[in-house]
């Protein structure tokens, strides 16, 4: 089957998203950037894919009698499944890179502890897998290197500890290795680890496996990818298959609410006020211009100036009753007026909701730049998942521009991807 | 009325951004109307003598949450105009009829204009003073330019201003100047007695508020501060300079003064210091403002010094006649006139020996860890060196 793909190459993580020709969206990708923009690419395209085999699962399964109710069940099990057997191959490669790493001066003479060490390690780390894939599990993340470098730490350090060799050693191979693991393409044959993550699983039924295994026998052509966000000029595209990230994300908020005509993004590092037209395309546009004061940047280094998750700042400065004025534009300057306050005795929950109140205030003025807000309102980026960020835009837009519909999606770290992906089917298609 | 009273009236004032004050003044008689008007200088004599409220606006301060004012200009000038205009668009200013804005710099001119265009039923002057100091040219070009701000107010209230009204209007204002020496002569001279945090407070809200009223405050406040019991501290005396378009936050002010310093001079809000004497109140009023703004004004960055050899002795003279032992020259960021002379200024400091710190900020700054930090290092160096 035809699909169109979009990748959105952000500055922290990387998005994409399949379509199929009728608009519809068929899987969902996402990575983190590491610096390699054509790793990157390619792993959320495939994680994408993924996703994509899992839809076309999802609706060959739908026309099953004996197993209405149970689907998502099942797909959750091969999901989990394919994952583990992914992570196994991943494991299997990063045994193998450290192991080809064991050279140089500071091994001399102790390579052979240091092989037997790292097989040990990695001998657990296959078995705690298990654990990790196991049903109702919720992993911490969905990255490679997260995952493994976790474990790595706990087991390695055991290992050498029995062993009597100093774990440094092992934690140097390791960390020069997933490196490279990191930034090596992704192996194909996806549709081979389907099949084993069928084997493993415990749902055997030809009722289930017939529809699954012609579902995977579907052909995805790779029909049209569009590329976006600021690693774009690294795709391997031509320049025609290159949308800004503005458009980009204009359009992607006006397939997630076709009645959006006002868009604000709050990205990592930039804030953008972008007004389209009925069919999504950008009318006029507004980004900051002075640096990333104001930006998510912003809240994560507040995050860490008070050593607090990202994650926390915005329901602790839900709990405030009394904001605080903070002023400056600059967000290291924020930090030092930050410390100021709290030497002053102020509250933390009081500062952090003037530090909410500060962000959505130059957003504001960016809006204001760009043509205020118009009915609908749609806010997307990291940010927008922050209580706090959003209980002060609302107040804000309420007063500033009266009822507006605000439409918020959970999704909305895709809208960019959303976009070029919209952009791949108007190209072929229209 | 104790200092207290005194200090917190103004502070209440100033920090109204809703301008109860002059709406209230205004809905006292049906005739009244409001005319603001924005820094560096403006004949207040005029709009007083034409019946109106001068209402001094110097932007929105600390508590201003600026959302559109941004969208009007770019980025790189200073935040007096974007507050302002915030201020309008918020109809914060709706009951104010007509509007001057005198010359500072390009960013205040254009203002007028933005002003014209979004708010098409203000009387809305741009006050263009002159450049050339010579008495036969820039002296009949501003009588000029106060004949025609004469016709605009007359146009704005509906009646005749008569020189006699004016002349009227100049006595109470010679006051008001008189008043204002004294409490920056006193200042100078027991600075523990009258902080600027307060001196500060007491000239802002005077650009608020009826000029008598002003007037009798400022009587007030010198005989309740004289009687203050406040201790003598180890301070260094500065000077301020650049500070007299937008004006600081007030903690801003403070920090200074925590820092160790004892402010003796300054330049903020220049208004009502702008005309260093009493304006004649015989003969031709209009001749007698434009004589004394030609020959016996401060002089301030907004204002050309034709030769270059002269340039910072006023800063120099102003150092002398003060006691002061350094200079802060504080500005605006983005501020052009200021930042512009500021390497004239402290170079003329430098030849006389008087040291300076230089630093910059905007009205809103929040942060006075560094102002603390530098203006302590320079009161300390000040005491080190002597």
């Amino acid at each position: 089957m035809r699909c169109f793909i979009g990748i959105d190459l952000g500055s922290t993580t990387t998005k994409a998203v399949v379509m199929d020709e009728n608009l519809q969206i068929l899987g969902r990708g996402i990575t983190n950037s590491r610096s390699n923009y054509d790793t990157a690419a390619a792993v959320s395209k495939q994680e994408a894919l993924i996703d994509t085999r899992l839809t076309l699962f999802r609706r060959a399964l739908g026309s099953v009698p004996e197993v209405s109710g149970k689907v998502d069940d099942i797909l959750s099990d091969l999901e989990r499944n394919f994952r583990h057997v992914q992570f196994l191959e991943q494991l299997e490669d990063l045994q193998q890179t450290c192991i080809a790493n064991i050279k140089g001066p500071r091994f001399a003479g102790r390579e052979k502890v240091v092989i037997e060490a790292l097989e040990g390690t990695f001998s657990r780390l296959r078995e705690s897998s298990a654990a990790q894939y196991a049903p109702g599990v919720k992993r911490k993340s969905d990255f490679f290197r997260d995952l493994a470098g976790a474990e790595f730490m706990s087991h390695g350090e055991a290992v050498c500890k029995e062993a009597g060799l100093g774990f440094d050693l092992i934690l140097n191979v390791y960390d020069k290795s997933i490196i490279e693991v990191e930034n090596r393409p992704p192996s194909g044959d996806m549709e081979g680890k389907f099949v084993r993550a069928l084997e493993k699983g415990t749902m055997t039924g030809a009722s289930i496996l017939a529809p699954v295994q012609s579902a995977l026998a579907i052909p995805l052509e790779e029909t049209y990818v569009v590329g976006t966000g600021y690693g774009r000029v690294r795709l391997p595209f031509p320049k025609e298959h290159i949308r800004s990230e503005i458009l980009c994300h204009g359009l992607g908020a006006h397939m997630m609410y076709p009645e959006t005509r006002t868009v604000l993004d709050i990205g990592g590092q930039d804030t953008k006020g972008i007004q389209v037209d009925p069919v999504g395309i950008v009318e006029n546009f507004q980004m900051n211009d002075r640096c990333a004061a104001g930006c998510g940047r912003y809240l994560g280094y507040i995050a860490d100036e008070m050593n607090m998750g990202l994650h926390e700042l915005g329901p602790l400065a839900m709990k405030s009753n009394k904001q605080v004025r903070i002023n400056s534009t600059c967000t290291v300057f924020a930090g030092a007026e930050l410390r100021d306050r709290l030497a002053l005795g102020e509250k933390r929950e009081d500062i952090l909701a003037g530090l909410h109140r500060a962000i959505i205030l130059r957003a504001m003025s960016i809006l204001s730049r760009a043509g205020g807000v118009k009915d609908q309102f749609t806010f997307t980026g990291g940010v927008a998942k922050n209580e706090a960020a959003v209980r002060e835009l609302r107040k804000l837009i309420k007063e500033n521009y009266g009822d507006v519909t605000i439409n918020i999606d959970p999704d909305s770290i895709y809208t960019g991807a959303l976009g070029g992906a919209t952009f791949a089917v108007r190209a072929v298609v229209n | 009325m104790s200092v207290a009273d005194i200090v917190s009236r103004c502070e209440r004032m100033i920090e109204d951004l809703d301008f109860n004050y002059a709406r209230k003044w205004k809905a006292a008689k049906p005739s009244r109307k409001v005319v603001g008007f924005l820094p560096v200088y403006a004949p207040l004599e005029m709009i007083h003598a034409a019946g109106c409220l001068p209402l001094g606006i110097f932007g929105g301060g600390d508590q201003m949450e600026v959302i559109h004012g941004d969208a009007y200009y770019q980025s790189y000038i200073c935040r007096i105009p974007r507050s302002t205009i915030e201020l309008g668009v918020t109809n914060r200013l709706d009951f104010v009829e007509g509007m001057i804005f005198p010359f500072v710099c390009d960013v205040i001119r254009n203002l007028s204009g933005i002003w014209k265009m979004m708010f098409p039923n203000v009387w809305t002057k741009f006050f263009d003073t002159p450049q050339n100091f010579d008495a036969s040219l820039g002296g009949t070009y501003y009588t000029q330019e106060l004949v025609e701000l004469r016709e605009g107010l007359e146009h704005l209230t509906g009646r005749t201003i008569s020189d006699d009204d004016i002349r009227n209007s100049i006595r109470l204002y010679n006051e008001n100047r008189r008043l204002v020496r004294e409490v920056y002569a006193f200042r100078a001279n027991q600075p523990w007695l009258a902080p600027t945090s307060e001196v500060y407070l007491l000239m802002r809200a005077g650009l608020m508020m009826d000029v008598e009223e002003h007037n009798q405050m400022l009587r007030d406040y010198i005989t309740a501060a004289a009687a203050e019991d406040r201790p003598k501290r180890d301070n260094v005396r500065v000077a301020i300079f650049g500070s007299f378009c937008e004006q600081p936050p007030l903690n801003l002010i403070k920090s200074i003064e925590m820092a160790g310093c004892y402010v003796v001079d300054d330049d903020y809000a220049l208004v009502n210091r702008f005309l260093m004497v009493d304006v004649l109140t015989e003969g031709d009023p209009l001749k007698a403002l434009a004589t004394t703004y030609i020959e016996n004004s401060v002089e301030t960055s907004c204002k050309y010094v034709p030769d270059g050899k002269v340039k910072g002795k006023f800063h120099v003279d102003a150092v002398k006649a003060c006691g002061a032992e350094g200079v802060i020259y504080a500005t605006p960021s983005f501020c052009d006139p200021a930042l512009l002379d500021r390497p004239m200024v402290c170079h003329a400091l430098t030849e006389a020996g008087i040291p300076y710190i230089a630093f910059k900020y905007a009205e809103n700054s929040g942060q006075m860890q560094p102002i603390r930090e530098q203006a302590g290092t320079f009161a300390d160096s000040i005491k080190l060196w002597s």
